[in-house]
């Protein structure tokens, strides 16, 4: 076979063991593709081309998509419009779906994964810090087996992950938070349609009796992994929405980030973001929850 | 070099080529089908909008290969001058068309919304249409003429 013949191969495997399989043989030779949105734009800027690409969005298992036990498992070749149309979703956790709906336009959405998002691990991805406040478990299989690791430990840097090379996203779950749980998403992009983000956030809490019996805070955007500020959660822990608290809560979140200047925006201004929108989404929550009492 | 056998407009194609190339590339140069237009490469204007089994998708972004054995429709396979579809027909006359470079996406994607929902409102319109860009036309007249289209096609059944 002449060289040329190698290159620019295309396979559909048929189960998860044929991918790994495949990826080991060819090795940095062969690079897996589920949506494919980020890794066409990428080998051409690398010009890198790859001799295969492994296509996972054929194989049945990774098509998954369920509530069990009051847990969603989502298989990583789910596409975002899927997911968009699956009622656990918009319903059990809307902020998802609103973070979901600020990606891309429909052409994106109808071919882009979650686990795509979540492998490319820009801090700017805008499903992570949903998935963050949920403690989503990313499910990983390969030729050593299957593992599970919280988003926390799999995302490791920017555009770096815990996965070894051979081994490839099978699914991600996470609880179906259930009453008394008040979940938001807001983003600040140039723009509505198509934007990245200049800084994300997401937030959930528990509340019992009035009081925030358990609060998460991720920020998107303003760190080189989506952070969670640990500070900021438990100033609101045993308190009520008062706008003293929610000040408190938004001032802590800004101390924690440390955003990068770029062309969207100075680190300056990320800080400011980060205090108006998690000043926004508190007070936002804090009228879900007035409205449910 | 990988094997792709699709359904192009309704006829059935085989083609031997590199599997890294995007569909964009393989229906303009190889098939001949430019009604299909490259505007960014790089899926923020969804000029390259084609239906893959019925979905809008950006061609600029998809390898070739991701229609294997699957079904492609482009702007050549939804109507001809001579019978357009209803679609072409109201953004025509609606107005909401100067330079044309963006049309045929803009035709896909409102043809697949229309596919799914028949009767949308304003918002369901702009949603569906923010993956495409207009740099003539200011978007209004674009959205009247789907608007438009989907009364007619709804008058016409």
């Amino acid at each position: 076979m002449i060289e040329e013949d190698l290159k620019g191969q295309y396979c559909f495997p048929v189960d998860v063991a044929e991918a790994y399989r495949l990826k080991q043989q060819y090795g940095e030779q062969a690079r897996y593709i589920a949506g494919g949105t980020d890794l066409l734009l990428l080998i051409e800027r690398e010009n890198n081309h790859p001799h295969l690409l492994i296509d996972l969005t054929r194989i049945p298992a990774l098509h998954r998509l369920e509530v069990s036990n009051g847990r969603v498992l989502i298989g990583s070749a789910v596409t975002y419009s899927r997911l968009l149309s699956f009622e656990p979703i918009l319903s059990g956790v809307s902020f998802l779906a609103k973070a979901i709906r600020t990606i891309g336009g429909v052409q994106i959405r109808n071919i882009a994964t979650l686990a795509g998002n979540l492998i490319n691990a820009s801090p700017a991805g805008d499903t992570l810090p949903p998935l963050y406040c949920l403690e989503a478990e990313i499910g990983i299989d390969g030729p050593l087996g299957q593992r599970c690791l919280p988003i926390r430990e799999f995302v490791l840097g920017v555009r770096k992950t815990a996965l070894h090379p051979s081994e490839l996203v099978t699914q991600m779950s996470f609880d179906l938070p259930g009453p008394g749980w008040y979940g938001s998403f807001e983003k600040l992009g140039l723009r509505r349609a198509m934007a990245i983000a200049v800084a994300s956030v997401s937030l959930l809490l528990k509340v019992e009796e009035r009081k925030i019996t358990q609060a998460r805070i991720a920020l998107g955007a303003v760190a080189p992994t989506v952070i969670r500020v640990p500070e900021a959660e438990s100033c609101l822990s045993m308190q009520s929405l008062d706008d003293q608290t929610i000040e408190e809560a938004a001032h802590l979140s800004t101390a924690t980030c440390t955003p990068i200047d770029d062309v969207r925006a100075s680190s300056r201004y990320r800080r400011e973001a980060v205090h108006g929108l998690v000043r926004r989404g508190l007070r936002v929550l804090r009228n879900q929850i007035n409205a449910q009492e | 070099m990988a094997t792709l056998e699709m359904t192009i407009n309704g006829k059935a194609v085989v083609l031997e080529l590199d599997g890294m190339r995007p569909l964009v590339d393989v229906l303009r140069d190889d098939l001949g089908l430019t009604g299909t237009k490259i505007g960014c490469r790089e899926g923020e204007c969804g000029a390259c909008t084609v239906l893959l089994d019925g979905q809008a998708v950006n061609s600029c972004l998809l390898p070739a290969m991701k229609a294997h054995g699957r079904s492609v429709i482009t702007i050549e396979g939804i109507g001809t001058v001579e019978s357009p579809h209803p679609v072409q027909t109201a953004l025509a006359e609606a107005g909401g068309v100067q330079c044309g470079y963006c049309t045929p996406g803009f035709v896909l994607s409102a043809v697949a919304l229309l596919e799914s929902n028949r009767q949308p409102s304003v918002d369901e319109v702009c949603e569906a249409l923010e993956g495409n860009l207009c740099r003539c036309t200011g978007y209004k007249r674009i959205v009247q003429g789907v608007l438009d289209a989907a009364n007619q096609m709804d008058a016409f059944e």
